[in-house]
């Protein structure tokens, strides 16, 4: 196909964010093995990809960088990662104009920019390029942050189309921007949200394209499909901005290194099953954490609660400071400790899910503190009634001091 | 206590005692969130339960009734009359709690509100 000049293997296939990771490659070989010979030997190579950025990939001046084909016959339309013809569409299913510049790129860009300001202060010994690619990545950082997010919506436009109008699809894009670092804190957690949400998040996997959008397809190449490589760029992004929960579970033994870094949760032995037997196990840890704190907590606060009366009222105190000591090192010792052994209650898979956010005392917890503060003044009552019955029974002893 | 003439240091260690009893029986309580613990067989499954309490018992016997540890706590001997006054009070509040549990299972609005709660929804 390709030597007839057919598509999709043409000869000519443009790419406008091979040159930005090309830098952003450079600088995480650096990191991963330490060889920075390859970074001294590339350097011309990497001041030639920078220049390109700005001189060439940046065909307006606007300060981001866009593409559009020349070759109207067999050159490729996108030329992002997302690079069939139908990729780049506005919410309502429109076709975005050209030249576009999408927003992954602009993460790419900014990426790259600073990661070559450290390699020419480290590594090339060019302090001023260093602060200059700084400066440039801070002020685009800002300009970002203003130019692509779209406030109603609260996710960043897809791109920014030929007439500089906002491509208003939600797409997994917004991951990578989280991968290159260059969204803004106060946006984090909105794109997160919109990450592992229904519309883009399909319980197995991150579409390319949030389900309610036009042009969203659930087999289209870059317009609903779960590609791998692209949920890897998604997590190592939740997990940047902080958000290892959403960035989800990583294979142990084949997993790669990079999914294993992002994971919240790494799976040792590769077996889908020890998922279940480990959330079965969690459940009842969580249960069991619980109710060693409902066992425990209100028998603390109505002791305390005793002696604070007693104190504050000016009572003879109904139990002495090293009795509470020995009834909550006796209590928690030997009761507690049997709550940690309590087997799995028997519904315990059948239970929906804990929201992460979860107290571990919830407002019933709350409850059943104070009706054991209410069962306090049964101290009390056992004084008075032990007084009767002391009385009663004339157990009275004659050398009381009382 | 003072009007019978009974001494502060034997009432202190009647309360000592008037808790760890409410506290077993409020542990078999917190062994089921909601489920009832009224019966036996809701407490077979744990093997550490009955040697927990058995300990806890122990412990209190010494802690009431041998010279030493009266000395160290200022604790008097209790009168064995005086005990099934306090499992009584133990029974009491489980029961008392175990009626909680009893209205929430029965009303499918409390019930519901309170499962929901528990998941932090």
């Amino acid at each position: 196909m390709t030597a007839f000049e057919e598509r999709p293997h043409s000869p000519y296939f443009g790419s406008s964010d091979a040159t930005p990771l090309f830098l952003v490659l450079l600088d995480e070989f650096e990191r991963w093995s330490g060889k920075h010979e390859l970074v001294t030997k590339f350097e011309a190579e990497a001041r030639a990809a920078l220049r390109w950025i700005d001189e060439y990939g940046d065909r307006d001046g606007d300060g981001y960088v866009e593409y559009e084909r020349r070759n109207k016959e067999t050159g490729i339309e996108n030329q992002c990662w997302k690079d069939s013809w139908d990729s780049i569409v506005f919410s309502d299913g429109t076709l975005a104009s050209f030249p576009t510049a999408t927003c992954e790129i602009q993460g790419y860009v900014y990426d790259a920019k600073r990661r070559c300001s450290r390699l020419a202060r480290e590594f090339w010994g060019d302090s001023e390029l260093a602060s200059r690619l700084e400066k440039e990545a801070a002020e685009m950082k800002q300009r970002f942050n203003r130019d692509f997010w779209i406030p109603e919506k609260q996710f960043f436009a897809l791109a920014l189309d030929g007439q500089k109008r906002k491509v208003d699809s939600l797409t997994s894009n917004i991951g990578h921007l989280l991968w290159s670092g260059i969204v803004d804190e106060d946006k984090a957690e909105a794109c997160a949200r919109s990450l592992v949400g229904p519309q883009l998040f399909s319980g197995w996997g991150g579409r390319t394209m949030a389900d309610d959008e036009g042009g969203y397809n659930p087999i289209g190449y870059h317009v609903g499909t779960v590609w791998p490589f692209d949920n890897s760029l998604v997590a190592l992004g939740l997990r940047n901005y902080g958000f290892k929960k959403e960035a989800g579970v990583a294979m142990g033994i084949k997993g790669t290194e990079v999914t294993k870094e992002a994971a919240g949760m790494i799976l040792a032995d590769d077996n889908f099953a020890s998922i279940a037997a480990a959330v079965k196990e969690g459940r009842t840890v969580y249960n069991n954490i619980e109710k060693a704190m409902l066992f425990m907590l209100p028998t603390n606060v109505a002791q305390a609660l005793v002696i604070a009366v007693a104190i504050l009222f000016g009572f003879t105190l109904p139990i002495t400071a090293s009795q509470i000591l020995w009834v909550n090192m006796v209590t928690s010792v030997a009761l507690g400790l049997v709550i940690s052994f309590e087997p799995h209650e028997t519904d315990v898979m059948l239970r929906p899910p804990r929201a992460v956010d979860r107290p571990i005392v919830t407002a019933f917890g709350l409850w059943r503190i104070l009706i054991y503060r209410l069962g306090a003044p049964r101290l009390h009552a056992a004084s008075v009634l032990l007084d009767e019955v002391a009385g009663s029974l004339r157990l009275a002893r004659p050398d009381s001091r009382g | 206590m003072k009007s019978q003439g009974a001494s502060d240091s034997l009432a202190r260690t009647v309360a000592v005692n008037a808790i760890t009893i409410g506290q077993i029986f409020y542990l078999l309580n917190s062994r089921y969130l909601l489920d009832s613990s009224l019966s036996l067989k809701a407490h077979m499954g744990n093997k550490y339960l009955p040697l927990g309490i058995a300990a806890v018992i122990l412990l209190q016997l010494v802690f009431t009734y041998t010279t030493p540890f009266q000395a160290m706590f200022f604790n008097e001997a209790i009168p064995l009359r005086i005990w099934p006054w306090l499992l009584a009070g133990g029974v009491v509040f489980f029961l008392v709690v175990e009626c909680e549990k009893l209205i929430i299972r029965s009303s499918d609005s409390l019930r519901r509100s309170v499962t929901a709660v528990e998941a932090g929804t």
